[in-house]
């Protein structure tokens, strides 16, 4: 499962860095913009999940180490209980993929 | 290289350089030349005119939070009473892929794949992430180190993909997983771990002596959130799955491991001892089943089979994934402390059984909603809409109504001070084709009505009714002569989504005229045509019925439409 979502987040990189406003790019500048591009990716996600969270459930994470793998047990289990919220992580993050694509943009967090 | 802290935007080699500020890579010089005064007017201009309206409306016309708070309520007057789905709405929420969502805060807007809410829902989005102590927990996790951070982000991914089972349409990555082949049926992966009974590579045990003799295993330590003991329940002998192959390796070594821990993962000892260790958990899925379902408040005799079977899958699913946490994180200490592979695979058990001991890990509030959501008893959404109006909708019109065709936008309600935000100019839709086929005229063998529940979708019904469903070519029958017999119902609901600013005019019904075309597109592998027939059953009012139609029916059906 994480290496298809991570797939997947790949995919978006590569993707972006395809489009027409990067192809200025040397290689070594590409690869400084996947990794940018890879953080905001994650920066979506992580955001979302907020985003998403009752009030309950928001108390439930603000105070976990998420270093912690139980950490990250738990969070995967709220997120489980979002119903629908893949649907919502992946037109979020083709939205934010579209955005970068057509303005060349990294939107700011 | 370009010419650098000129001050001019001529001076600098702009494209190239304008990626580079752009991407947040560009050189000292370049930066500075890019924001001089004259370059960043310019610069500014040309990416103002590049961007999309809604971001220039909302980034750079720096309309307020309350403004957008406002557009957002006013837009989610889905959040009222109806249902939309490829299923439905419940108060405060949207339903994706047939589940209801309930806690967005403000807009509680969402949508698998509907455009139209997509700004919505970022709005509101945008406005929750303003809240400071989210705000506050996501620098938190965005400051962790790289490799935890991603980890987490991970989480987020797997969870999500738990979360959705039950729903269907429109995700890729998620239909991509082992849930989400799951759910269109087409099992690989994890998904072959479908029900009590495994045969097993790599030694992996059966578990339909379970399933038939009442799951009677259950591992120590599982206890209610209490902390109390679970006393004995009664057990329910779950009906036996057909058998199914577990994939061998079931675990995979996490992307970008380093080299010594993806040489753990190929080692045909680990392989053998994990499947075996993993195999005896998975030989107590009925019992977990049975524990997950009772603690959930959902009485496995009142199921269908098929609602069981999801369950089953999903619990699998489940085990299979925290038992590859669990051996992740055994491998990576492994290879850190120089453990030979039996040690290590005695660090996952130990690590996946202290797991399953937790009563925490399973018996939670958030476990059991996710197990109503795979059985279709989704609760109401957590969150009502805090302090905005909550406009609601005029009621449903009966199916056999004409649809209403909207004269003028809606009437916006004032959910607060703020003034309220130019509404978009909503074309009143085309007019439909008359109904060609009068379905009623179908003997009862070939049309029966269900009633549409609250969370559901289409495709549950119907594969509730005896339908399976390939997401694919053969479909199109199948959704054609389904779309054909519920047009009204349909296209009704559809119009009054449009009618209250919940989707954009571009999702009109199709014109009944056109499906006839549309299914033999489908038919041969025309995946848009394909895409439209799914997109016409993607919207259902939830309370009022849906005609489902026997095979003979389709066929009939598809008489009526040459």
């Amino acid at each position: 499962m994480d290496n298809i979502f991570d797939s997947f987040i790949e995919n978006l990189v590569k993707e972006c860095l395809q489009g027409a406003k990067f192809s200025y790019l040397l290689p070594r500048e590409k690869n400084q913009l996947a990794k940018k591009l890879r953080d905001h990716f994650y920066d979506i996600t992580i955001k979302l999940f907020l985003d998403q969270l009752s009030e309950q459930q928001f108390n439930e994470v603000k105070d976990l180490d998420f270093k912690e793998p139980t950490a990250q047990q738990k969070v995967a289990e709220i997120s489980a209980s979002i119903p629908g919220f893949a649907f919502v992580l992946e037109d979020k993050l083709k939205q934010e993929m579209d955005l970068i694509l057509q303005t060349g943009q990294i939107a700011p967090d | 290289m370009p010419e650098t802290g000129t001050g001019g935007w001529a001076n600098v080699d702009s494209a190239a350089a304008a990626s580079r500020f752009d991407a947040g890579i560009a050189a000292a010089g370049e930066r500075d030349a890019l924001i001089t005064p004259g370059a960043r007017e310019r610069f500014s201009w040309e990416k103002l005119s590049n961007l999309p309206r809604e971001v220039t409306s909302f980034k750079i016309l720096g309309k307020s939070v309350g403004d957008l708070a406002k557009e957002a309520a006013m837009s989610s007057i889905a959040g009222g009473f109806f249902k939309i789905g490829f299923g439905a709405v419940g108060v405060g929420g949207i339903a994706v892929g047939g589940v209801a969502v309930g806690p967005i805060a403000v807009g509680s807007l969402a949508g698998g794949g509907v455009s139209g809410l997509m700004e919505i829902r970022r709005q509101a989005i945008e406005n929750q992430t303003a809240h400071p102590e989210r705000q506050r927990i996501f620098e938190k996790i965005k400051s962790i180190n790289p490799n935890d951070k991603k980890k987490v982000v991970m989480a987020f991914g797997r969870g999500a993909a738990f979360g959705t089972v039950g729903g269907i349409v429109g995700s890729e990555w998620f239909g991509n997983t082992g849930a989400g082949q799951l759910v269109r049926g087409g099992f690989s992966k994890v998904g072959e771990t479908v029900g009590g009974s495994f045969s097993g590579l790599g030694g992996v045990a059966r578990g339909a002596a379970d399933a038939a003799g009442g799951a009677k295993d259950a591992v120590g330590g599982w206890k209610d959130t209490w902390g109390l003991p679970v006393p004995p329940r009664p057990q329910v002998a779950l009906p036996v799955s057909p058998e199914v192959t577990l994939p061998s390796p079931i675990l995979e070594a996490p992307a970008g491991a380093p080299e010594a821990v993806a040489k753990i993962y190929q080692d045909p000892e680990f392989i053998k001892g994990a499947n075996e260790i993993i195999g005896r958990h998975l030989n107590q899925v009925d019992t977990y089943t049975d524990q997950a379902l009772r603690h959930a408040g959902v009485d496995p005799a009142s199921l269908s089979p098929e609602a069981i079977d999801r369950t089953r899958q999903f619990i699998t699913y489940d085990l299979v994934n925290n038992a590859g946490g669990r051996f992740e994180n055994a491998v990576a200490a492994g290879v850190e402390q120089n453990l030979d592979v039996n040690q290590i695979l005695g660090q996952g058990q130990q690590r996946l059984e202290d797991f399953l001991a937790n009563d925490q890990n399973y018996y939670s509030s958030h476990f059991d909603d996710a197990i109503r959501n795979v059985v279709g008893q989704v609760s109401e959404p957590a969150i009502p809409v805090p302090e905005l109006s909550q406009p609601e909708l005029p009621p449903q019109p009966p199916v056999s109504e004409p649809a209403p065709v909207p004269e003028a936008p809606a009437p916006a309600p004032e959910p607060s001070p703020t003034p309220p935000a130019p509404e978009p100019v909503i074309p009143a839709p085309e007019p439909v084709a008359p109904a060609p086929a009068p379905p009623e005229a179908l003997s009862p063998d070939m049309v029966r009505e269900v009633y549409i529940p609250k969370g559901s979708n289409v495709s549950q019904l119907l594969v509730n009714a005896g339908h399976s469903i390939s997401w694919g070519p053969q479909d199109a029958e199948l959704f054609g002569t389904h779309i054909e017999a519920n047009y009204d119902l349909l296209n009704n609901f559809r119009n009054q989504l449009i009618e209250n600013h919940v989707i954009p005019p571009s999702e009109l019904m199709i014109p009944r005229a056109e499906l006839s075309d549309l299914i033999e597109r489908a038919k041969e592998g025309d995946t848009e045509a394909i895409g439209k027939l799914r997109a016409a059953l993607k919207w259902i009012p939830e309370g009022q019925q849906f005609k489902i139609l026997s095979k003979a029916g389709i066929s009939a059906v598809m008489g009526l439409l040459k």
